[in-house]
């Protein structure tokens, strides 16, 4: 590492350290109970763990420094008007909705009654004091199978206050979605966001959420949220996660999102990427026993300057597992995208069936796409493959749409639309595909 | 299943069957590296001031690298300090007839169906018993002057023809490139160089093998292959035969320039000692090979069929700079036992309306790892440029791995670029398929694989790719071939 780049990291650590310290001091004796404990470790760890760079080998096309640049200080609640709440909602979903402004749970514009009454959903500061929870908790969070947690993950943990917890006991299945909306706004100071949600379901339950981030930057100063889930899916359980993210394009966003599952478990991601300056989003999937099923469909639209990094992994370690990736994204104006996609099928995970497939549509001179599939395989009686192509609109089907009486400019429209409506048809809920189409629609039209 | 297993596993078992022959080197300097050997080398081979100053210049800027450590291979640490860095041609052991050579290398020639005469010259039977060869490599010599072309070996050209040297010695692979390219540069013994006078087809199929004092050139070969404005040349490296050969690290560079309308096609066969079944010895293949399509509608066409060494790490790639350039990889590379491959191919297109096309199959058997690694990086002003890539890996047996790490990076809007790959095992139907008709099971595994990899030997030069397929069966031999 440069001599810059590290002194850049020491001035940065050193700030989240101060902006540490300063909530420790105002904890008023709270210091040691069990979240704070474990911000404390959290924040040693994130002290030994340099921010990823370029030199490393998974951070190659995004540089973190970007991100890391500003003076960011925690975010704290805003006032907002309830129809802007609204507006940010996805129209007509029946879900229970749990708002966070600037990452600061708004319990006035949610709406969480009516859950059933087996289902736990608590704050993970209360969580981690029930016996019952916390070892959990706590195994979610500090397994580290087979993947090293990064900085952006300590960094989460060291911050996170308002981060949830939910429980679904053995048979429940949970009636409705829980939509976590996560709202930021900045004017002249730069904050922080860490949103968080740890899932433990129990055998046979299923639930969905979805996981949606908006915001506005009104001055200069930018907003980043850092994401850290933890996913437990158990045997026969089943978790759909949909994920829109369409942050403002001033903003920065770095997602991580780990998933362990057991026998028989399905875990189906839908990863709607539209906003954000420079995102990255990590998602790994560990197979902890066999027959699972794992789905990551993932869309990404970037204009403007905009980067989208999708990294995803996938470890298969038991037999008869199966996983299925599709990626699908369009880069337009001086946008860049980077897909990284790894795929490890160990010695015993005979039987295993893999399948990835990532294709990018590249639309203008300066866009860039670098695409990554990787495959590693130890067992030989597999059946893994992947795809990856980058190309642009086909000019007959543009010329078929024009002899049509199309204009030349919603030709092309529509033809990206249905490029990106094949991932977004694996989605069962058809309001959050309505809702996405409707922000693709905004973005075509320069709203972004 | 279990039993179409075992069999598969006591095919992929079996022992390369050629040991190594000791000999006894004449001149040789010290062991270890420092400047004074790399000025020794230059001495000692009587080259010009600049040619000096260029290793020099190599060998400093090598002393600042590390090692890199991010291939996909495991190997223990080499200590630099312990190579012989220049041995003088070495002597094979002769024979007086056929007779008295090991029957079963005699075996493997039969196998790979070399004529009578060209047996004798593998395996060392005393050369000028084998008249017709030698009259062959004479009147080869001389077809190739009159019309101009230069195939001589490098320490040759630089004494004849220090002008092209001095013009395209590293002008390809720099010796700023990478760690081995770097120590090549510093201490390369010999290699061969070709040169096609503008406007040239070369008649035959160059090869190594019909070069005077071709055989060992030592284990820091350089190779540099110029194509003039329009011409052709298909240039052979390597041999299906076994090779003898002690030197555990070979770190080698090529170096092709094509001009405007040149075409260069590049076959390699490597069959080098690949270490015993426990992973013992066997050569470690770290070559940098590049070509630049620096003309318009230049081509440049890899292919190699990789199934010798212990470590194969080697990326063949094209720089297609010049409009319209074609740049090919079609590659087969064969793992059995302790081997492992990280080898593939980077296509860089700079230039408008380029296209690549990469064909790789990868076979991994017994305990070993192939991996594909390859970049295809469209830029800026590469207009229209289009890719295709493949790259198939087949398993024999569960405790081998297949790895595949393409990178695809596009900068223009233009670009076409389609990667596909599969991993997957020998069916059993297929197998049931051929055995129903007749064929024993070794030649129905046999059969599949050589299907497998047809389109890569479809490349290969004719009386090659005959070849190869025999090899191929050898190298997964026990009962395969």
């Amino acid at each position: 590492m440069s001599t810059a780049l590290l002194e850049q990291q020491s001035e940065t650590v050193m700030h989240f350290q101060q902006l540490f310290q300063e909530r420790e001091q105002k904890l008023n004796g709270q210091a040691n109970a069990p979240l704070p404990r474990l911000q404390r470790l959290a924040m040693d760890r994130l002290a030994e763990t340099p921010f990823p760079t370029r030199r490393n080998e998974d951070w190659k096309y995004t540089a973190t420094t970007r991100i890391l640049a500003p003076a960011y200080t925690a975010g704290t609640e805003a006032e907002l008007a309830a129809e802007q709440v609204k507006a940010a909602n996805i129209v007509c979903l029946d879900a229970y909705v749990l708002v966070f402004v600037n990452g600061v749970f708004s319990a006035k514009h949610s709406q969480v009654y009516g859950m059933p009454p087996e289902l736990t959903l608590w704050p993970v500061k209360d969580a981690l004091k029930d016996d019952r929870f916390r070892p959990i908790i706590e195994a979610q969070l500090f397994h580290e199978e087979n993947q090293v947690h990064n900085a952006f993950e300590h960094l989460n943990m060291a911050f996170a206050e308002h981060g949830h917890f939910i429980h679904v006991p053995k048979n429940v299945v949970v009636d409705k979605p829980i939509h976590f909306l996560y709202i930021s706004e900045t004017e002249d100071q730069a904050i922080f966001t860490h949103p968080q949600i740890i899932i433990s379901l129990e055998r046979s339950a299923e639930l969905t959420i979805i996981e949606h981030f908006t915001g506005t930057v009104k001055g200069d100063a930018p907003y980043f949220t850092n994401v850290a889930n933890r996913f437990h899916v158990a045997e026969n359980a089943n978790l759909k996660h949909y994920r829109i993210q369409d942050e403002s394009v001033k903003a920065f966003h770095v997602n991580n999102t780990r998933v362990r599952q057991d026998r028989v478990s399905t875990y189906s991601g839908y990863l709607v990427d539209l906003g954000s300056r420079i995102v990255r989003n990590n998602l790994g999937a560990v197979l902890l026993d066999e027959s699972t099923n794992t789905n990551f469909y993932g869309m990404y639209f970037g204009r403007g300057e905009q980067h989208i990094d999708n990294q995803t992994f996938i470890d298969h370690a038991f037999p008869h597992c199966e996983s299925n990736e599709l990626y699908k994204g369009i880069v337009n104006d001086k946008a860049s995208a980077v897909f990284n996609g790894k795929v490890l099928v160990r010695q015993d995970a005979q039987k295993t069936n893999a399948y990835q497939q990532n294709s990018s549509l590249v639309l203008s001179p300066k866009a860039v796409v670098d695409s990554k599939p990787q495959l590693e395989i130890f067992a030989d009686d597999v059946k893994c493959s992947h795809g990856a192509t980058i190309g642009q609109l086909d000019e007959n089907s543009v010329f078929y749409l024009r002899s049509r009486g199309l204009s030349d400019e919603q030709a092309r429209a529509l033809l990206q639309h249905a490029f990106l409506k094949e991932v977004l048809d694996f989605m069962p809920e058809e309001k959050v595909i309505n809702a996405s189409e409707e922000l693709i629609t905004k973005k075509f039209q320069g709203e972004f | 299943m279990s039993d179409s297993m075992q069999t598969l596993e006591a095919h992929t078992r079996s022992d390369y069957k050629y040991g190594f022959t000791s000999d006894i080197d004449t001149e040789t300097l010290p062991k270890g590296l420092n400047e004074d050997i790399v000025r020794a080398i230059s001495a000692k081979k009587g080259e010009p001031e600049f040619l000096l100053e260029w290793r020099l210049k190599a060998f400093k800027y090598w002393q600042e690298l590390v090692e890199p450590t991010w291939p996909n291979v495991d190997y223990p640490p080499i200590d630099y300090q312990d190579i012989i860095y220049y041995a003088a041609p070495k002597k094979k052991p002769k024979y007086e007839s056929l007779d008295e050579v090991d029957p079963e290398l005699l075996d493997t020639f039969n196998k790979l169906g070399i004529p009578l005469d060209e047996q004798k010259v593998l395996a060392g039977v005393a050369v000028d018993a084998v008249i017709d060869s030698v009259s062959v490599k004479t009147t080869f010599k001389e077809k190739l002057s009159e019309l101009g072309i230069i195939f001589c070996s490098f320490s040759e050209a630089v004494k004849d023809h220090p002008e092209l040297i001095k013009k395209y010695l590293g002008t390809v692979v720099p010796i700023q490139d990478n760690f081995f390219a770097a120590l090549n540069s510093a201490v390369f013994s010999d290699g061969s160089f070709v040169y096609i006078p503008k406007g040239v087809r070369c008649p035959m199929e160059l090869s190594t093998y019909f070069r005077i004092n071709a055989a060992n050139t030592g284990q820091f070969e350089r190779t540099l292959i110029v194509a003039e404005e329009g011409s052709y040349v298909s240039y052979l490296e390597g041999c299906t035969a076994p090779m003898r050969d002690e030197n555990q690290l070979h770190a080698a560079v090529v170096e092709i320039i094509a001009l405007d309308d040149a075409e260069v096609k590049y076959s390699t066969v490597q069959n080098w000692y690949p270490g015993d079944k426990d992973g013992k010895g066997g050569i470690y293949n770290f070559v940098t090979k590049r070509g630049l399509c620096a003309g318009k509608n230049s081509k440049i066409s890899w292919t190699q069929v990789e199934t010798g060494s212990a470590i194969t790490w080697k990326y063949p790639s094209c720089v297609l700079k010049g409009d319209n350039s074609v740049g090919e990889f079609y590659s087969v590379a064969v793992t059995n036992n302790k081997q492992q491959a990280d080898t593939g191919t980077k296509m860089i297109h700079l230039g408008k309306n380029t296209r690549s096309t990469i064909v790789s199959k990868g076979i991994s058997a017994g305990y070993s790892h192939n991996s594909y690694r390859g970049l295809v990086k469209i830029g800026k002003k590469a207009e229209n440029a289009h890719n295709f890539s493949v790259c198939d890996s087949l398993l024999m047996g569960d405790k081998c791995g297949a790895h595949t790490f393409p990178y695809l990076e596009v900068d223009n809007n233009t670009a076409k670029v389609e990667h596909e790959a599969t991993t997957s095992k020998i069916g059993e139907d297929q197998l049931f398929y051929c055995m129903q008709r007749g064929l024993s099971e070794e030649d129905a595994i046999n059969m599949i694989v050589n299907g497998y990899c047809k389109e890569v030997f479809n490349e290969l030069p004719m009386e090659f790719a005959v070849e190869a397929q025999k090899l191929l069966a050898i190298t997964l031999e026990g009962s395969v071939g």
